[in-house]
């Protein structure tokens, strides 16, 4: 199962900011860790790397969200799928 | 505590890092060179993707790439990475790399030996010398790069190598040339985290430099204040941010910028004492207009762009007169901080030049220059498009470190400097990239005097406009000999008569340098698949190899071989054998042969080793009285930069009026060389998006990033595909006068181009949009326009498929 650990750039406005909050508190895929300055530490396992990228995604989609950055990922137990673009 | 936790604990300190930013969790993210409990060793590399120049720490166990993470001590990205770099370590595990040199026999790619391959590009070489081109790219590392200048201008005596930065960043360099006399951002991106004001000039930063655009939006989130206006052609998920949103119609951003500088003088807002100093004025000649221009005095230059009016640029720029007004009067404020950043909207464009120069002068004129976060920036698409082609010089026209073919001077001070006879290199200029190709495309008896054309680390068949006339036609005549170094199948490689396969990234040593003149080196950490080498080896061995057959000019003014290297003990190393390639570090002897050409255009680069220590350095970089070296963040500005004497403020000590001013131009609005009419009603923009890096090559063969953007799309206006009766998802057929494209509409999607104007990005070589494009370019840079063609659009006949 892949971990990432990403930064989210939290809304400004108090109210978007605990729904961004509240949101990922509640995901059990999700770690939360510090925030400061309007960033949030948070760490991600998800069974894909492709489940985690699309969580990111959504958070990213939240309203005020200025970007999911993230910052560390170990993909040691998932081998690349075999997609040759070639044979499309 | 179980490796899982371990891991998990490691991903939370790296977040932890980035967001506190505390020394504490720096240091206690995973340090360099460390084998943690689960055997994993990291390394520092610069991301291989775009030109921010992201540094990644590279954690491999038993010789894979397992993981991945952003390096907390880069200044450049401060621990943080957008979705390419964070998948960059599945990079070169797609299944299909190439192992094997393959040589086209009876139409058929078939595997053949290294040894072969090499006798093969030899004798074709020896053969029509003169008709043989190499073809690079910004993606080619600096000692690649050098490699492949030395090997055509000292050892093959033409000038016939280009690089694709042609494609992508020419026009910044004539910008730059044109303004300060020399190439490259005088500042740098610490800009984003002091300017007031962000003005992305055609560039949509959010999915194209996303790291760089998250150190502004930052800052918004820490609750600062800032302003972000965006100028484009169609709305983008930067507008999403954008406080100011001017679209333009096509090609009138020149307009626009007229209308800023004609505000600032008319209303006294420019600063007057910052022109009066540290500027002069220019504009093109009238007849042959040259890049250079001639002088004019401010009085002229005023008369000039006094026509543009606000309501004169509204008119020919579809852009509100009291948007133009809102934007003069920001740069009109000297309490604000400007910078303007762009990339290719600016650069691919037949007015290139001209953009480029007058957002310089806007800049000038205003004295939003030389300040931290006031001043213009170009952004680069590939990760070494200035450290390699622009600094090292892969073009025709340059030489090592900024210099000229033309200049007699620079000719034999490179000639001293390789040991090669006098009258070695050639002062007569090589074809640029669109007419290499175009020659190459054409019969020897119709001046295709270009025969061969070695293609490295970049992908032609996919990215050449018209790549019908400017690619394809290549591969239906006889005689003409297409060579391909890549790491994975492409459009190139299968059009190729011979494919070498390459190591990419981490499987060698390397040397990037981004866009903001930070060079960045890594080590090799794994082994390449198969028989896949080094390209720059492979240069080497064709350098030998021709050496051993007596072709002369590989040979120096005493005889030696040109790459001669000796190991410590004064034995040559012979390089060109593969399995003794890495007994020396090739890289840093090539590199430290390089770095005596960096000095003449104050482009000082430190040793090599610093650069082994530091996560990138900023040139110039210059040694200090302590012994320690220190990089230039700011050029031209006294106190920051170590040339500019003390007492000056601001030198353009590579002034083109040879005083020391830099200078602001004019250049009138020119219309573009084809516009929608009746027949061909809509235009055409092409571009790239968030989860692929430019032809797709690497990011299609990384399943989430693949996932994530599976193939091209047209984007359209929805009144139009209302108008047309297409809906979404259906097959549209895209037609231009040079050929056409059946592709899936995308209506409301991520970018919405206006009415009238339609969007394709070019990643997928699949949908090949460069078959519709066209191959018109600048007449100074020679900058081929993307971004701008006329075309119909209609649903797509019956039976069609993408
Ligand atoms: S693709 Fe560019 S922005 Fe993204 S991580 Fe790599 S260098 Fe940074």
């Amino acid at each position: 199962m892949p971990i990432t650990g990403a930064v989210v750039l939290l809304p400004a406005t108090p109210q978007e900011r605990q729904a961004v909050v509240t949101r990922l508190s509640r995901d059990s895929r999700v770690l939360l860790g510090p925030e400061m300055g309007g960033r949030l530490a948070i760490v991600v396992e998800a069974p894909s790397t492709h489940e985690g990228q699309e969580l990111l995604k959504s958070v990213q989609a939240m309203t005020g969200v200025g970007a999911v950055l993230p910052v560390f990922h170990d993909f040691s137990d998932e081998h690349p799928e075999v997609e040759p673009r070639s044979e499309e | 505590m179980d490796r899982r936790d371990f891991l998990r604990q490691m991903a939370m300190t790296a977040a932890s890092a980035a967001v506190t930013g505390s020394v504490e969790a720096q240091r206690s993210v995973v340090p360099l060179g460390s084998s943690p409990r689960d055997g994993v060793t990291w390394n520092k590399a610069p991301c291989r993707f775009c030109g921010t120049g992201c540094h990644v720490q590279v954690g491999v166990r038993q010789g894979r790439i397992v993981a991945i993470q952003a390096d907390p001590q880069a200044e450049v990205n401060k621990g943080h990475l957008c979705v390419k770099g964070y998948h960059v370590g599945l990079a070169p595990y797609g299944p299909d790399r190439l192992t094997r040199p393959l040589l086209r026999r009876n139409g058929e790619l078939v595997p053949i030996s290294w040894d072969q391959a090499l006798d093969v590009i030899a004798e074709r070489i020896q053969r029509n010398p003169a008709g043989f081109a190499l073809y690079g790219s910004g993606q080619w590392t600096i000692p690649e790069g050098y490699a492949g200048t030395k090997f055509v201008k000292a050892g093959l005596g033409t000038n016939n190598i280009e690089a694709n930065a042609r494609l992508c960043m020419a026009s910044a360099v004539t910008g730059f040339l044109a303004t300060y006399g020399v190439d490259e951002p005088a500042s740098c991106f610490d800009d984003l985290d002091r300017c007031d004001v962000m003005i992305c000039w055609g560039n949509n930063p959010a999915e194209m430099h996303p790291v760089l655009f998250s150190r502004f939006l930052d800052r918004r989130s820490r609750g600062e204040r800032t302003t972000l206006v965006d100028i484009g052609t169609r709305r983008t998920r930067t507008t999403g941010f954008a406080d100011h949103y001017l679209e333009f119609k096509p090609h009138t951003d020149t307009a626009i910028a007229l209308g800023v500088m004609a505000l600032l003088v008319r209303e006294g807002t420019y600063d007057r004492r910052f022109v009066e100093n540290h500027c002069a004025f220019r504009a093109p000649q009238a007849d042959s207009p040259t890049l250079q221009g001639e002088a004019i005095d401010f009085e002229a230059w005023k008369a000039r762009v006094a026509e543009y009016t606000p309501e004169r640029v509204q008119e020919i720029s579809g852009v509100p007169a009291r948007e133009i007004r809102r934007l003069a009067e920001l740069f009109g404020n000297r309490d604000l901080r400007i910078a303007s950043f762009w990339c290719m909207g600016m650069n691919q464009h037949t007015a290139g030049t001209a953009i480029n120069s007058l957002v310089h002068g806007v800049h000038l004129l205003s004295g939003h220059w030389g300040r931290e976060g006031d001043g213009p920036s170009s952004l680069t698409g590939q990760p070494s498009a200035c450290g390699t082609v622009r600094e090292v010089g892969t073009l025709v026209h340059l030489l090592p470190g900024g210099t000229l073919v033309a200049k007699p001077e620079h000719r034999a001070a490179a000639e001293r400097r390789w040991n090669v006879p006098a009258g070695r290199i050639s002062d007569r200029i090589g074809p640029h990239t669109v007419e290499m190709f175009r020659r190459f495309c054409l019969p020897a008896d119709q001046g295709g005097d270009i025969d061969t054309i070695w293609v490295q680390v970049t992908n032609p068949g996919q990215t050449m406009p018209n790549a019908t006339e400017y690619f394809d036609r290549s591969r239906e005549l006889e005689g003409k000999f297409l060579i391909v170094s890549d790491v994975y199948p492409t459009l190139t490689t299968r059009a190729a008569d011979l494919v070498l396969p390459s190591a990419m990234w981490v499987e060698k040593n390397g040397m990037f340098g981004n866009s903001e003149r930070r060079t960045q080196q890594w080590f090799k950490m794994i082994e390449p698949p198969g028989e896949a080498r080094d390209d720059c080896w492979q240069i080497l061995a064709v350098a030998r190899r021709l050496f051993d057959r007596g072709f002369e000019t590989m040979r120096d003014a005493d005889g030696k071989f040109l790459f001669h290297m000796e190991d410590e003990r004064g034995r040559e190393v012979p390089t060109w054998d593969f399995r003794r390639y890495y007994d020396i570090n090739v890289d840093e002897r090539l590199f430290e042969e390089y770095r005596g050409f960096s000095t003449t255009k104050h482009k000082n680069l430190a040793p090599y080793g610093e650069y082994v220590r530091a996560r990138g350095l900023r040139w110039p970089v210059v040694e200090t009285d302590d012994g320690t070296w220190r990089e230039t963040r700011y050029r031209f500005v006294e106190g920051e930069d170590p040339f500019v004497p003390q007492g000056d403020g601001f030198q353009f000590y590579h002034s083109t009026s040879e005083d020391d001013r830099a200078q602001i131009w004019f250049h009138p609005y020119t219309p573009p060389p084809e516009v929608p009419d009746e027949e061909y009603p809509f235009w055409l923009c092409t571009g790239r998006v968030l989860e692929h890096w430019h032809s797709g090559t690497m990011t299609m063969r990384i399943p989430p990033l693949r996932r994530a953007m599976p193939q091209a799309y047209v984007e359209l206006h929805r009144d139009d595909a209302r108008r047309l009766g297409i809906a979404q998802g259906d097959l549209v057929r895209i037609e231009s006068r040079r050929g056409h494209l059946d592709i899936t509409a995308w209506i409301d999607g991520r970018g919405q181009p206006p009415r009238g104007s339609v969007f394709v990005p070019f990643f997928d070589e699949r949908l090949r949009i460069n078959l519709v494009t066209l191959h018109e370019y600048d007449p100074f840079s020679k900058q081929p326009d993307y971004k701008k063609c006329a075309v119909r659009i209609r649903r797509a006949p019956r039976g069609a498929s993408t």
